[in-house]
């Protein structure tokens, strides 16, 4: 459930207000509840809450994950308990959390996101929904990202079915992001997030395998930053609706070359893993970096058009 | 760092930063680590670990799981072996005494006691010889006079240090025959007497194929065998689902961050 807002790094997504620019990304902070003894969540702008799926989902075979230079290759296979559990299991932890709440929504047909997103959206837990069109580790995941009309009537169908923000989650692994972005807003989607995970693979030389069991996996991480910069920067001047960045930060510089960049709010994810102090730095450089400047709000951090 | 407010699970790990107080070679690529421990945070158990930041840059990337091998609580020292495996575990190899390390723990499941009546059998081999050198000195404390075998390649690998803190009941086994009975750990847990193995609960921890076997020798006795599993972590706290080791449960998964390090060795799927 949102806090107050703390001032002019408050950022507004939809019809609802996130209390701080700074969130954290799917699949990399669970249900909120995992870190809560290491991380004030009340300082969060947004916990996107770990992909749910209609059927629960038992993941990829193992290992699920390799370190690169300076990033994480993952091949979770979105693992989740199914949306019934999530509604009698999640929905209560999400109720306790001080911060705003995004499902991220995944799924292998149009019946399948709109039957959780309306499911969700009768409840009060939820804040916002996250969609998931981009995950490189399921049989058919690439499927809706990569396709403008596809995306377009996705977003369309989903937007009438809640009037909560709608925000949709955008994969690298296309030709031209854009596009996509574009297709996004035309439906009706309240912001876009840039960017998932890179479609990678790593090979285990001595033992003549590849290193995840399930062959290739998303990269995340530091070496991703650069392309998740390009996106925002190329994405934003595509769309009028706000862009979420995420990809690769580290701290408080790298999010700041988001906003910069042209997005509105950022997420963190693998630095949770590295540093769960990272939110709260990213946030303190944020607000020192906006202070020096005489920013008032989050857009004027924006380079100009 | 901040209170939880919001406290849903009774979790007790800290995030916090510890001193270096000794960095020891016990063996060849083998050293044991010995940090200062929070007095804010939980004392960490038998089979317990914590993960470590290597480094402050971005490769090596993420943090590292290391299970203690030792808890002073009146000086508040906790101990880990740490094997040089990659960059990252040679950057603590380097660690001196005055360094800092960025500490996260204690995380996990710890060995259970064994039922009454049990001779605690605990085997161990490599980076496992830590965890089971722990539980030993604790179960000894407890009067349960716990019998260890442990194994290695070659007598060189032995952390003879470490080994010392077992206690009196210790078979080693060598595959080179340089030290103690030459063969691998199931050789020496078939030379223990017939009347501990009659009424045992074994606990291991080291290479998988080992604890696969040892298991294997538990269940072929009717004992109860406790594994401490190891996988590739990101998080460490659970919610990241990278950790994940298949077993026989509906869900097919668990985490051994979380549900684990230590497992009943009946429920792995080897």
């Amino acid at each position: 459930m949102p806090a107050q807002s703390s001032g002019s790094l408050s950022v507004r997504v939809g019809n609802t207000e996130l209390p701080t620019p700074v969130c954290v990304a799917s699949g990399t902070f669970g249900y909120g509840a995992e870190y809560e003894q290491l991380i004030d969540l009340s300082s969060i702008g947004a916990l996107f809450a770990k992909s749910v799926t209609r059927a629960p989902r038992s993941g990829n075979a193992t290992p699920r994950l390799v370190e690169t230079p300076s990033g994480l290759l993952n091949s979770i296979g979105l693992a989740n308990v199914g949306i019934e559990r999530y509604v009698t299991e999640k929905l209560p932890l999400f109720a306790a959390m001080p911060c705003p709440v995004f499902a991220n929504i995944a799924g292998e047909s149009v019946d399948e996101y709109l039957e959780i997103v309306e499911r969700l959206e009768a409840r009060g837990e939820i804040d916002g929904f996250e969609i998931n069109l981009s995950c490189p580790n399921v049989a058919r995941g690439l499927a809706f990202g990569t396709e403008c009309a596809q995306v377009e009537s996705l977003t369309a169908r989903l937007r009438k079915a809640t009037v909560r923000p709608l925000v949709v989650k955008l994969t690298p692994n296309v030709t031209d992001i854009c596009e996509i972005a574009r297709a996004a807003e035309a439906g009706g989607a309240d912001a876009v997030t840039c960017i998932n995970t890179l479609l990678g693979m790593v090979i285990d030389t001595e033992n003549r395998r590849t290193a995840l069991a399930a062959g290739t996996g998303g990269l995340s991480g530091p070496a991703i930053r650069p392309v998740g910069v390009a996106a925002v920067y190329r994405v934003r001047r595509s769309v009028s609706i706000p862009v979420i960045g995420a990809g690769g930060i580290m701290c408080a510089e790298d999010a700041l070359q988001y906003l910069l960049a042209g997005a509105s709010a950022v997420q963190i994810g693998t630095a949770n893993f590295v540093d769960p102090r990272t939110v709260a730095r990213v946030l303190d450089g944020i607000a020192d970096y906006g202070r020096r400047n005489g920013y008032g709000c989050i857009e004027e951090f924006h380079l100009a058009e | 760092m901040p209170k939880a407010r919001y406290p849903l699970f009774s979790l007790t790990m800290r995030l916090f930063i510890a001193t270096v107080l000794d960095n020891v070679r016990v063996a060849d690529g083998y050293n044991e680590l010995a940090i200062t421990w929070s007095r804010e945070t939980e004392p960490p158990l038998p089979g317990q670990f914590a993960t470590l930041r290597c480094g402050r840059s971005t490769a090596p990337l993420l943090r590292r799981p290391f299970a203690f091998s030792s808890f002073d609580t009146f000086s508040s020292i906790a101990k880990m072996i740490v094997q040089e495996r990659g960059p990252a575990t040679a950057i603590l190899a380097r660690a001196r005494p005055g360094d800092s390390v960025d500490v996260l723990g204690p995380l996990g499941n710890s060995f259970p006691s064994p039922a009454p009546g049990c001779t605690p059998v605990l085997v161990a081999g490599g980076v496992g010889i830590g965890p089971i050198v722990y539980f030993a000195g604790r179960l000894a404390r407890l009067g349960r006079s716990p019998v260890c075998v442990f194994g290695a390649r070659s007598a060189g690998l032995l952390p003879a240090s470490v080994l010392a803190r077992a206690g009196p009941s210790l078979v080693i086994c060598t595959e080179d025959g340089t030290e103690g009975i030459a063969g691998n750990v199931v050789a020496g847990l078939e030379s223990l007497d017939a009347d501990v193995l009659g009424r045992c609960e074994v606990y291991v921890c080291g290479p998988s194929a080992m604890m696969a076997v040892v298991a294997k020798f538990a269940e072929r006795r009717g004992a109860r065998c406790w594994v401490s599993m190891e996988q590739i972590m990101a998080c460490g706290v659970g919610a990241c689902m990278g950790c994940a080791i298949r077993v026989k449960s509906p869900e097919e998964y668990a985490r051994v961050c979380t549900e684990g390090p230590v497992f009943d060795a009946c429920t792995i799927v080897w």
